[in-house]
Protein backbone atom coordinates (compact mmCIF):
# COMPACT_ATOMS: atom_id res chain seq x y z
CA UNK A 1 0.00 0.00 0.00
CA UNK A 2 1.50 3.44 -0.86
CA UNK A 3 1.51 6.41 1.28
CA UNK A 4 -0.78 8.42 -1.20
CA UNK A 5 -3.32 5.37 -0.61
CA UNK A 6 -2.67 4.83 2.98
CA UNK A 7 -4.22 8.07 3.83
CA UNK A 8 -7.16 7.86 1.74
CA UNK A 9 -7.30 4.47 4.11
CA UNK A 10 -6.40 6.38 7.20
CA UNK A 11 -9.53 8.55 6.68
CA UNK A 12 -12.40 5.49 5.60
CA UNK A 13 -11.12 3.46 8.72
CA UNK A 14 -11.22 6.48 11.08
CA UNK A 15 -14.90 7.15 9.63
CA UNK A 16 -15.08 2.78 10.26
CA UNK A 17 -14.07 3.15 13.45
CA UNK A 18 -15.89 5.88 14.90
CA UNK A 19 -19.18 4.96 13.11
CA UNK A 20 -18.65 1.04 14.81
CA UNK A 21 -18.08 2.74 18.42
CA UNK A 22 -21.27 4.63 17.90
CA UNK A 23 -23.09 1.12 16.65
CA UNK A 24 -21.08 -0.50 19.69
CA UNK A 25 -22.72 2.53 22.34
CA UNK A 26 -26.07 2.51 21.03
CA UNK A 27 -26.43 -1.53 21.70
CA UNK A 28 -24.55 -0.93 24.79
CA UNK A 29 -27.25 1.75 26.05
CA UNK A 30 -30.11 -0.40 25.12
CA UNK A 31 -28.90 -3.41 26.31
CA UNK A 32 -27.88 -1.06 29.88
CA UNK A 33 -31.44 -0.30 29.67
CA UNK A 34 -32.46 -3.67 29.38
CA UNK A 35 -30.49 -4.85 32.07
CA UNK A 36 -32.21 -2.10 34.66
CA UNK A 37 -35.67 -2.84 33.37
CA UNK A 38 -34.88 -6.72 34.22
CA UNK A 39 -33.60 -5.48 37.58
CA UNK A 40 -36.79 -3.34 38.54
CA UNK A 41 -39.24 -5.97 37.82
CA UNK A 42 -37.13 -8.65 39.04
CA UNK A 43 -37.45 -10.75 35.82
CA UNK A 44 -35.50 -13.77 35.72
CA UNK A 45 -31.52 -12.99 34.50
CA UNK A 46 -28.79 -14.70 34.01
CA UNK A 47 -25.39 -12.94 32.90
CA UNK A 48 -23.81 -15.61 30.25
CA UNK A 49 -27.20 -15.29 28.64
CA UNK A 50 -27.31 -11.48 28.94
CA UNK A 51 -23.84 -11.29 27.55
CA UNK A 52 -24.87 -14.02 25.04
CA UNK A 53 -27.69 -11.54 24.06
CA UNK A 54 -25.34 -8.56 23.42
CA UNK A 55 -23.01 -10.11 21.52
CA UNK A 56 -25.48 -11.71 18.99
CA UNK A 57 -27.31 -8.12 19.33
CA UNK A 58 -23.77 -6.34 18.35
CA UNK A 59 -23.41 -8.41 15.45
CA UNK A 60 -26.34 -7.98 13.79
CA UNK A 61 -25.84 -4.33 14.22
CA UNK A 62 -22.39 -4.72 12.46
CA UNK A 63 -23.88 -6.74 9.92
CA UNK A 64 -26.04 -4.21 9.17
CA UNK A 65 -23.60 -1.18 9.50
CA UNK A 66 -21.76 -2.97 7.02
CA UNK A 67 -24.09 -3.39 4.59
CA UNK A 68 -25.34 0.31 4.71
CA UNK A 69 -22.12 2.33 5.33
CA UNK A 70 -20.95 1.63 1.78
CA UNK A 71 -24.11 3.33 0.47
CA UNK A 72 -23.04 6.68 2.19
CA UNK A 73 -19.08 6.82 1.91
CA UNK A 74 -18.66 6.67 -1.94
CA UNK A 75 -19.15 10.57 -2.01
CA UNK A 76 -17.58 11.80 0.78
CA UNK A 77 -14.53 9.39 0.44
CA UNK A 78 -14.00 11.13 -3.26
CA UNK A 79 -14.74 14.73 -1.90
CA UNK A 80 -11.99 14.17 0.34
CA UNK A 81 -9.77 12.73 -1.40
CA UNK A 82 -10.28 14.90 -4.89
CA UNK A 83 -9.45 17.94 -1.87
CA UNK A 84 -6.08 16.06 -1.66
CA UNK A 85 -4.90 15.82 -5.10
CA UNK A 86 -6.00 12.10 -5.26
CA UNK A 87 -6.82 10.23 -8.52
CA UNK A 88 -9.89 8.50 -8.95
CA UNK A 89 -8.01 5.44 -9.57
CA UNK A 90 -6.47 5.78 -6.07
CA UNK A 91 -9.67 6.63 -4.56
CA UNK A 92 -11.55 3.96 -6.35
CA UNK A 93 -8.52 1.78 -4.91
CA UNK A 94 -9.25 2.98 -1.63
CA UNK A 95 -12.96 2.17 -1.50
CA UNK A 96 -11.93 -1.33 -2.91
CA UNK A 97 -9.19 -1.76 -0.14
CA UNK A 98 -12.06 -0.72 2.33
CA UNK A 99 -15.07 -2.90 1.02
CA UNK A 100 -13.10 -5.94 1.13
CA UNK A 101 -11.84 -4.69 5.26
CA UNK A 102 -15.77 -4.07 5.44
CA UNK A 103 -16.52 -7.60 4.21
CA UNK A 104 -14.11 -9.44 6.52
CA UNK A 105 -15.41 -7.76 9.49
CA UNK A 106 -19.21 -8.23 8.67
CA UNK A 107 -18.31 -11.71 7.79
CA UNK A 108 -16.42 -12.03 11.46
CA UNK A 109 -18.82 -10.54 13.42
CA UNK A 110 -21.75 -13.14 12.06
CA UNK A 111 -18.96 -15.67 12.91
CA UNK A 112 -18.44 -14.29 16.25
CA UNK A 113 -22.41 -14.50 16.88
CA UNK A 114 -22.74 -18.23 15.48
CA UNK A 115 -20.22 -19.03 18.30
CA UNK A 116 -22.30 -17.72 20.98
CA UNK A 117 -25.73 -18.55 19.10
CA UNK A 118 -25.49 -21.14 17.19
CA UNK A 119 -27.75 -24.13 18.97
CA UNK A 120 -30.86 -21.29 19.10
CA UNK A 121 -30.01 -21.11 15.81
CA UNK A 122 -30.30 -24.53 14.61
CA UNK A 123 -27.10 -24.87 13.61
CA UNK A 124 -24.76 -28.12 14.50
CA UNK A 125 -21.69 -25.66 14.13
CA UNK A 126 -20.89 -22.60 14.71
CA UNK A 127 -19.07 -22.79 11.22
CA UNK A 128 -22.16 -24.27 9.54
CA UNK A 129 -22.95 -21.97 6.56
CA UNK A 130 -20.11 -19.55 6.62
CA UNK A 131 -18.92 -20.14 3.18
CA UNK A 132 -23.05 -19.07 2.21
CA UNK A 133 -22.56 -16.47 4.58
CA UNK A 134 -19.89 -14.86 3.21
CA UNK A 135 -21.23 -15.21 -0.67
CA UNK A 136 -24.18 -13.30 0.72
CA UNK A 137 -21.88 -10.50 2.92
CA UNK A 138 -19.76 -9.86 -0.55
CA UNK A 139 -23.05 -9.80 -2.63
CA UNK A 140 -24.55 -7.86 -0.82
CA UNK A 141 -22.13 -4.90 0.48
CA UNK A 142 -21.19 -5.10 -3.52
CA UNK A 143 -24.48 -4.14 -4.75
CA UNK A 144 -25.00 -1.51 -1.98
CA UNK A 145 -21.55 0.05 -3.18
CA UNK A 146 -22.56 -0.24 -6.56
CA UNK A 147 -25.95 1.43 -5.48
CA UNK A 148 -24.03 4.28 -3.14
CA UNK A 149 -21.49 4.81 -6.44
CA UNK A 150 -24.18 5.64 -8.82
CA UNK A 151 -25.62 7.50 -6.29
CA UNK A 152 -22.87 9.93 -5.93
CA UNK A 153 -23.36 10.96 -9.78
CA UNK A 154 -26.75 12.37 -8.86
CA UNK A 155 -27.84 15.49 -8.07
CA UNK A 156 -30.38 16.15 -5.63
CA UNK A 157 -33.56 15.95 -7.76
CA UNK A 158 -32.00 13.00 -9.68
CA UNK A 159 -31.29 10.92 -6.69
CA UNK A 160 -35.31 11.34 -5.66
CA UNK A 161 -36.46 10.41 -9.23
CA UNK A 162 -33.94 7.64 -9.54
CA UNK A 163 -34.43 6.22 -5.59
CA UNK A 164 -37.96 6.17 -6.20
CA UNK A 165 -38.71 5.86 -9.83
CA UNK A 166 -35.73 2.64 -10.00
CA UNK A 167 -37.53 -0.19 -7.62
CA UNK A 168 -40.69 0.82 -9.11
CA UNK A 169 -39.43 0.55 -12.65
CA UNK A 170 -37.69 -2.55 -11.37
CA UNK A 171 -40.81 -4.46 -9.97
CA UNK A 172 -42.89 -3.30 -13.30
CA UNK A 173 -40.20 -4.82 -15.53
CA UNK A 174 -39.93 -8.39 -13.50
CA UNK A 175 -43.28 -8.45 -13.23
CA UNK A 176 -43.91 -8.05 -16.81
CA UNK A 177 -40.85 -10.41 -17.49
CA UNK A 178 -42.55 -13.16 -15.57
CA UNK A 179 -46.17 -12.50 -17.19
CA UNK A 180 -44.30 -12.68 -20.65
CA UNK A 181 -42.78 -15.82 -19.91
CA UNK A 182 -46.06 -17.48 -18.87
CA UNK A 183 -47.71 -15.95 -21.43
CA UNK A 184 -45.42 -17.16 -24.39
CA UNK A 185 -44.28 -20.98 -22.76
CA UNK A 186 -46.53 -23.44 -21.88
CA UNK A 187 -47.08 -24.71 -18.93
CA UNK A 188 -45.27 -28.58 -20.51
CA UNK A 189 -42.06 -26.22 -21.26
CA UNK A 190 -41.79 -24.57 -18.36
CA UNK A 191 -42.03 -27.40 -16.22
CA UNK A 192 -39.24 -28.81 -18.35
CA UNK A 193 -36.96 -25.70 -18.28
CA UNK A 194 -37.64 -25.60 -14.22
CA UNK A 195 -36.14 -28.99 -13.84
CA UNK A 196 -33.04 -28.25 -15.85
CA UNK A 197 -32.55 -25.47 -13.67
CA UNK A 198 -33.64 -27.22 -10.47
CA UNK A 199 -30.92 -30.35 -11.72
CA UNK A 200 -28.76 -27.81 -12.04
CA UNK A 201 -29.47 -25.12 -9.29
CA UNK A 202 -26.29 -24.64 -7.84
CA UNK A 203 -24.32 -24.62 -10.82
CA UNK A 204 -26.67 -21.68 -12.33
CA UNK A 205 -27.05 -20.08 -8.49
CA UNK A 206 -23.01 -19.92 -8.63
CA UNK A 207 -22.88 -18.75 -12.26
CA UNK A 208 -25.56 -16.10 -11.45
CA UNK A 209 -24.06 -14.61 -8.46
CA UNK A 210 -20.69 -14.81 -9.85
CA UNK A 211 -21.73 -12.80 -12.82
CA UNK A 212 -24.07 -10.32 -10.17
CA UNK A 213 -20.61 -9.87 -8.26
CA UNK A 214 -18.54 -8.99 -11.38
CA UNK A 215 -21.09 -6.57 -12.63
CA UNK A 216 -21.31 -4.51 -9.55
CA UNK A 217 -17.62 -4.36 -9.26
CA UNK A 218 -17.55 -3.11 -12.64
CA UNK A 219 -20.46 -0.43 -11.74
CA UNK A 220 -18.63 0.78 -8.35
CA UNK A 221 -15.31 0.73 -11.38
CA UNK A 222 -17.53 2.73 -13.93
CA UNK A 223 -19.17 5.22 -11.55
CA UNK A 224 -15.97 5.96 -9.66
CA UNK A 225 -14.31 7.10 -12.87
CA UNK A 226 -17.33 9.13 -13.57
CA UNK A 227 -17.52 10.81 -10.13
CA UNK A 228 -17.43 14.68 -10.18
CA UNK A 229 -17.84 17.37 -7.73
CA UNK A 230 -21.85 18.54 -7.71
CA UNK A 231 -23.01 21.92 -7.54
CA UNK A 232 -25.55 20.45 -5.30
CA UNK B 1 8.74 22.02 -11.13
CA UNK B 2 7.13 21.72 -14.98
CA UNK B 3 4.78 24.10 -17.08
CA UNK B 4 0.80 23.66 -16.46
CA UNK B 5 -0.98 23.97 -19.92
CA UNK B 6 -4.92 24.52 -20.30
CA UNK B 7 -5.51 23.04 -23.58
CA UNK B 8 -8.59 24.52 -25.64
CA UNK B 9 -11.01 23.90 -22.56
CA UNK B 10 -14.40 24.06 -23.47
CA UNK B 11 -17.27 23.60 -20.44
CA UNK B 12 -20.95 23.75 -21.13
CA UNK B 13 -23.73 23.07 -18.92
CA UNK B 14 -26.45 22.48 -21.00
CA UNK B 15 -26.98 24.83 -23.58
CA UNK B 16 -24.87 27.38 -21.93
CA UNK B 17 -20.78 27.50 -22.59
CA UNK B 18 -19.10 28.19 -19.23
CA UNK B 19 -15.80 28.07 -20.88
CA UNK B 20 -15.37 28.38 -24.53
CA UNK B 21 -11.72 27.05 -26.14
CA UNK B 22 -9.73 28.34 -23.18
CA UNK B 23 -5.90 28.37 -23.31
CA UNK B 24 -3.12 29.47 -21.31
CA UNK B 25 -0.11 28.27 -19.88
CA UNK B 26 1.30 28.67 -16.00
CA UNK B 27 4.99 29.15 -15.45
CA UNK B 28 6.47 27.41 -12.41
CA UNK B 29 6.86 29.90 -8.89
CA UNK B 30 5.31 33.13 -10.39
CA UNK B 31 1.70 34.60 -8.91
CA UNK B 32 -1.37 34.77 -11.00
CA UNK B 33 -4.51 36.69 -10.18
CA UNK B 34 -7.62 35.28 -12.34
CA UNK B 35 -10.02 37.87 -12.45
CA UNK B 36 -13.56 37.92 -13.72
CA UNK B 37 -17.07 39.28 -13.09
CA UNK B 38 -19.69 36.43 -11.76
CA UNK B 39 -20.14 33.79 -13.56
CA UNK B 40 -17.16 34.49 -15.92
CA UNK B 41 -16.06 30.72 -15.42
CA UNK B 42 -13.16 31.05 -12.71
CA UNK B 43 -14.43 28.24 -10.12
CA UNK B 44 -15.46 26.36 -13.05
CA UNK B 45 -11.58 26.41 -15.16
CA UNK B 46 -10.22 25.77 -11.31
CA UNK B 47 -12.38 22.91 -11.01
CA UNK B 48 -11.48 21.22 -14.43
CA UNK B 49 -7.58 22.48 -13.97
CA UNK B 50 -7.70 20.20 -9.87
CA UNK B 51 -9.93 17.28 -11.90
CA UNK B 52 -12.57 18.09 -9.77
CA UNK B 53 -14.88 18.17 -12.89
CA UNK B 54 -14.60 16.92 -16.48
CA UNK B 55 -14.47 19.88 -19.16
CA UNK B 56 -16.18 18.88 -22.40
CA UNK B 57 -13.52 19.36 -24.34
CA UNK B 58 -9.85 19.77 -23.91
CA UNK B 59 -7.22 18.99 -21.57
CA UNK B 60 -4.32 20.14 -18.99
CA UNK B 61 -1.53 19.19 -19.15
CA UNK B 62 1.46 19.15 -16.42
CA UNK B 63 4.83 19.15 -18.88
CA UNK B 64 3.84 15.92 -21.28
CA UNK B 65 1.19 14.40 -18.83
CA UNK B 66 -2.17 14.90 -19.08
CA UNK B 67 -3.59 15.27 -15.50
CA UNK B 68 -6.89 13.88 -15.68
CA UNK B 69 -6.85 11.04 -13.42
CA UNK B 70 -2.80 11.02 -13.02
CA UNK B 71 -2.11 10.79 -9.14
CA UNK B 72 1.99 11.87 -10.12
CA UNK B 73 0.22 15.46 -11.40
CA UNK B 74 -2.54 16.15 -9.49
CA UNK B 75 -0.39 15.21 -6.33
CA UNK B 76 1.30 18.45 -7.23
CA UNK B 77 -2.14 20.99 -7.12
CA UNK B 78 -3.94 21.99 -4.36
CA UNK B 79 -6.76 24.03 -4.40
CA UNK B 80 -8.51 25.65 -1.64
CA UNK B 81 -12.24 27.08 -2.43
CA UNK B 82 -15.69 27.71 -0.84
CA UNK B 83 -16.90 24.63 -1.40
CA UNK B 84 -16.43 22.35 1.92
CA UNK B 85 -15.32 19.14 1.11
CA UNK B 86 -14.31 18.19 4.62
CA UNK B 87 -16.63 16.19 6.55
CA UNK B 88 -18.41 18.96 9.12
CA UNK B 89 -16.98 17.75 11.77
CA UNK B 90 -13.32 17.41 10.86
CA UNK B 91 -11.01 19.14 13.68
CA UNK B 92 -8.25 21.72 12.41
CA UNK B 93 -5.57 19.04 12.96
CA UNK B 94 -7.40 16.46 11.17
CA UNK B 95 -6.70 18.62 7.68
CA UNK B 96 -2.97 19.20 8.54
CA UNK B 97 -2.65 15.15 8.57
CA UNK B 98 -4.33 14.86 5.82
CA UNK B 99 -2.42 17.44 3.95
CA UNK B 100 0.46 15.44 5.37
CA UNK B 101 -0.66 12.18 4.45
CA UNK B 102 -1.77 13.01 0.82
CA UNK B 103 1.37 15.39 0.15
CA UNK B 104 4.08 15.20 2.86
CA UNK B 105 6.07 17.63 4.32
CA UNK B 106 3.65 19.71 5.44
CA UNK B 107 5.00 22.58 7.66
CA UNK B 108 3.35 22.04 10.79
CA UNK B 109 5.16 24.51 12.77
CA UNK B 110 4.39 27.30 10.16
CA UNK B 111 0.70 26.38 10.27
CA UNK B 112 0.47 26.40 14.04
CA UNK B 113 2.15 29.74 13.95
CA UNK B 114 -0.51 31.05 11.47
CA UNK B 115 -3.19 29.29 13.19
CA UNK B 116 -2.40 31.35 16.87
CA UNK B 117 -2.13 34.63 14.21
CA UNK B 118 -5.52 34.16 13.37
CA UNK B 119 -6.48 33.05 16.80
CA UNK B 120 -7.69 29.70 16.35
CA UNK B 121 -7.72 26.44 18.14
CA UNK B 122 -6.33 23.25 16.46
CA UNK B 123 -9.04 21.04 18.38
CA UNK B 124 -11.84 23.27 16.86
CA UNK B 125 -13.80 21.43 14.23
CA UNK B 126 -15.27 23.39 11.07
CA UNK B 127 -18.78 23.60 11.62
CA UNK B 128 -17.70 25.84 14.69
CA UNK B 129 -15.98 27.96 12.81
CA UNK B 130 -17.36 31.24 11.23
CA UNK B 131 -17.39 31.31 7.69
CA UNK B 132 -14.31 33.85 8.12
CA UNK B 133 -12.65 31.72 10.24
CA UNK B 134 -13.18 28.71 8.33
CA UNK B 135 -11.38 30.43 5.46
CA UNK B 136 -8.30 31.39 7.46
CA UNK B 137 -8.56 27.40 8.39
CA UNK B 138 -8.58 26.31 4.77
CA UNK B 139 -5.95 29.21 4.32
CA UNK B 140 -3.59 27.90 6.83
CA UNK B 141 -3.76 24.46 4.78
CA UNK B 142 -3.21 26.11 1.57
CA UNK B 143 -0.17 28.11 2.21
CA UNK B 144 1.63 25.58 3.78
CA UNK B 145 0.98 21.79 1.69
CA UNK B 146 3.46 20.75 0.22
CA UNK B 147 2.35 21.16 -3.57
CA UNK B 148 3.77 22.83 -6.39
CA UNK B 149 0.55 24.29 -7.60
CA UNK B 150 -1.74 26.08 -5.46
CA UNK B 151 -5.31 27.73 -6.25
CA UNK B 152 -7.02 29.86 -4.13
CA UNK B 153 -10.43 30.31 -5.15
CA UNK B 154 -11.94 33.38 -3.26
CA UNK B 155 -9.35 33.00 -0.27
CA UNK B 156 -10.66 36.02 1.29
CA UNK B 157 -13.92 35.20 1.77
CA UNK B 158 -15.39 36.10 4.92
CA UNK B 159 -12.21 37.52 6.46
CA UNK B 160 -12.11 40.98 7.76
CA UNK B 161 -9.22 43.36 6.86
CA UNK B 162 -7.17 42.45 9.66
CA UNK B 163 -7.10 38.55 8.58
CA UNK B 164 -6.68 39.62 4.95
CA UNK B 165 -4.15 41.24 5.26
CA UNK B 166 -2.55 38.52 7.15
CA UNK B 167 -3.20 36.20 4.59
CA UNK B 168 -1.25 38.94 1.93
CA UNK B 169 1.48 38.62 4.12
CA UNK B 170 1.73 35.08 4.57
CA UNK B 171 1.55 34.60 0.91
CA UNK B 172 4.41 36.56 0.08
CA UNK B 173 6.25 35.07 3.51
CA UNK B 174 5.80 31.45 1.81
CA UNK B 175 6.18 32.31 -1.41
CA UNK B 176 9.76 34.21 -0.84
CA UNK B 177 10.76 31.07 1.71
CA UNK B 178 9.44 28.23 -1.16
CA UNK B 179 8.55 30.02 -4.72
CA UNK B 180 6.09 28.19 -6.42
CA UNK B 181 2.45 28.68 -8.45
CA UNK B 182 0.22 30.36 -6.80
CA UNK B 183 -2.85 31.10 -8.55
CA UNK B 184 -5.66 33.84 -6.24
CA UNK B 185 -9.14 34.07 -7.63
CA UNK B 186 -10.39 37.10 -6.28
CA UNK B 187 -12.90 40.26 -6.68
CA UNK B 188 -10.68 41.82 -4.58
CA UNK B 189 -8.59 43.28 -7.26
CA UNK B 190 -7.09 46.42 -5.40
CA UNK B 191 -6.02 44.42 -2.37
CA UNK B 192 -4.01 41.67 -4.22
CA UNK B 193 -2.63 44.06 -7.11
CA UNK B 194 0.62 44.11 -5.58
CA UNK B 195 0.65 40.64 -5.19
CA UNK B 196 0.75 39.73 -8.59
CA UNK B 197 2.82 39.30 -10.91
CA UNK B 198 0.67 37.92 -13.88
CA UNK B 199 -3.13 38.52 -14.88
CA UNK B 200 -5.55 36.23 -16.55
CA UNK B 201 -9.06 37.85 -16.88
CA UNK B 202 -12.02 35.64 -17.97
CA UNK B 203 -15.10 36.97 -19.45
CA UNK B 204 -17.62 35.62 -20.91
CA UNK B 205 -16.07 31.91 -20.72
CA UNK B 206 -12.92 33.78 -23.22
CA UNK B 207 -9.39 34.90 -21.95
CA UNK B 208 -9.17 38.26 -22.80
CA UNK B 209 -5.81 39.04 -21.02
CA UNK B 210 -3.02 36.82 -20.46
CA UNK B 211 -0.03 39.13 -19.77
CA UNK B 212 2.41 40.11 -16.57
CA UNK B 213 0.39 42.83 -14.34
CA UNK B 214 3.25 45.56 -15.45
CA UNK B 215 2.56 45.30 -19.03
CA UNK B 216 -1.35 45.42 -18.65
CA UNK B 217 -1.07 48.43 -16.47
CA UNK B 218 1.84 50.57 -18.90
CA UNK B 219 -1.12 50.70 -21.42
CA UNK B 220 -4.22 50.72 -19.27
CA UNK B 221 -5.09 54.50 -19.44
CA UNK B 222 -7.55 56.78 -18.36
CA UNK B 223 -8.07 59.96 -20.87
CA UNK B 224 -10.51 62.97 -19.89
CA UNK B 225 -10.36 66.73 -21.04
CA UNK B 226 -13.29 68.74 -22.86
CA UNK B 227 -15.09 66.28 -25.08
CA UNK B 228 -13.90 67.35 -28.77
CA UNK B 229 -10.19 67.50 -27.51
CA UNK B 230 -10.80 64.26 -26.10
CA UNK B 231 -12.78 62.49 -29.32
CA UNK B 232 -9.88 63.95 -31.43
CA UNK B 233 -7.01 62.64 -29.66
CA UNK B 234 -8.11 58.81 -28.94
CA UNK B 235 -9.72 59.03 -32.58
CA UNK B 236 -8.48 55.48 -33.88
CA UNK B 237 -8.22 53.76 -30.68
CA UNK B 238 -10.80 51.39 -28.85
CA UNK B 239 -12.32 53.14 -26.22
CA UNK B 240 -13.94 50.85 -23.89
CA UNK B 241 -15.59 53.09 -21.84
CA UNK B 242 -17.01 56.60 -21.56
CA UNK B 243 -18.11 58.99 -19.43
CA UNK B 244 -19.54 62.58 -20.28
CA UNK B 245 -20.01 65.04 -17.22
CA UNK B 246 -21.01 68.20 -18.20
CA UNK B 247 -18.70 69.22 -21.17
CA UNK B 248 -15.78 66.96 -20.07
CA UNK B 249 -15.15 63.49 -21.59
CA UNK B 250 -13.47 60.72 -19.85
CA UNK B 251 -12.88 57.83 -21.43
CA UNK B 252 -10.63 54.31 -21.12
CA UNK B 253 -8.32 52.73 -23.50
CA UNK B 254 -6.01 49.67 -22.76
CA UNK B 255 -3.75 49.92 -25.92
CA UNK B 256 -0.17 51.26 -26.30
CA UNK B 257 -0.73 55.10 -27.26
CA UNK B 258 1.46 56.21 -29.94
CA UNK B 259 4.50 58.84 -29.09
CA UNK B 260 3.04 60.59 -32.54
CA UNK B 261 -0.22 61.11 -30.85
CA UNK B 262 -0.06 64.53 -29.46
CA UNK B 263 -1.75 65.81 -26.70
CA UNK B 264 -3.70 68.48 -26.47
CA UNK B 265 -2.92 70.78 -23.54
CA UNK B 266 -6.36 70.38 -21.65
CA UNK B 267 -6.36 67.24 -22.08
CA UNK B 268 -5.54 64.51 -19.17
CA UNK B 269 -3.97 60.71 -19.50
CA UNK B 270 -3.67 58.78 -16.14
CA UNK B 271 -2.40 55.03 -15.53
CA UNK B 272 -5.17 52.84 -15.22
CA UNK B 273 -4.91 50.75 -11.94
CA UNK B 274 -5.47 46.80 -12.16
CA UNK B 275 -9.63 47.01 -10.90
CA UNK B 276 -10.19 50.20 -13.18
CA UNK B 277 -8.62 48.64 -16.02
CA UNK B 278 -10.28 44.82 -15.12
CA UNK B 279 -13.66 47.01 -14.91
CA UNK B 280 -12.94 48.71 -18.04
CA UNK B 281 -12.37 45.53 -19.88
CA UNK B 282 -15.06 43.76 -18.34
CA UNK B 283 -17.88 46.22 -18.86
CA UNK B 284 -18.22 45.00 -22.58
CA UNK B 285 -17.77 47.88 -24.19
CA UNK B 286 -20.59 49.70 -22.63
CA UNK B 287 -20.34 53.26 -23.39
CA UNK B 288 -21.67 55.11 -20.18
CA UNK B 289 -22.66 58.15 -21.31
Amino acid sequence: MNKRISGLMNWIMRLSVWSLLIVFGVNLVFWALRIILKLLTRSHMSLTGELTNFVVNFGISIEIWGVILPLFIAYPLFKWGIQYGYSRWNIWLANTASLVIWIVVIWLAHLLKNVVDYQQMGLHHATDGLGWDLVAVIEGVLTLAAIGAGFALLNRRWKWIIGIGGPVLAFFILGSLIRLIFVTFDSQSLANFFAVLSFNWMGVLYGFLFIWACLMFGLIYLFFMRMQLRRD
Amino acid sequence: MEKLKVQTITKRYGRKVILDAVSFELQPAKIYGLLGRNGAGKSTLLNIITNRIFANQGAVMLGEQNVNNNQASLGQFYLMSEAELNLKHTKIKDLFSGAELAYGNFDFENARRMLTAFKISEDQTLAKLSTGLKTAAKLTVALNVNADYIFLDEPTLGLDANHRELFYHELMRTYGERPRTFVISTHLINEVQQLLENVIILDRGKIIVDEPVIDLLAKAYEISGPSNLVDQYTHGLKILTSHNFSRIKTVTVVEKLAEQRTLPDQVKVDHLDLQKTFTALTDGGNEGE
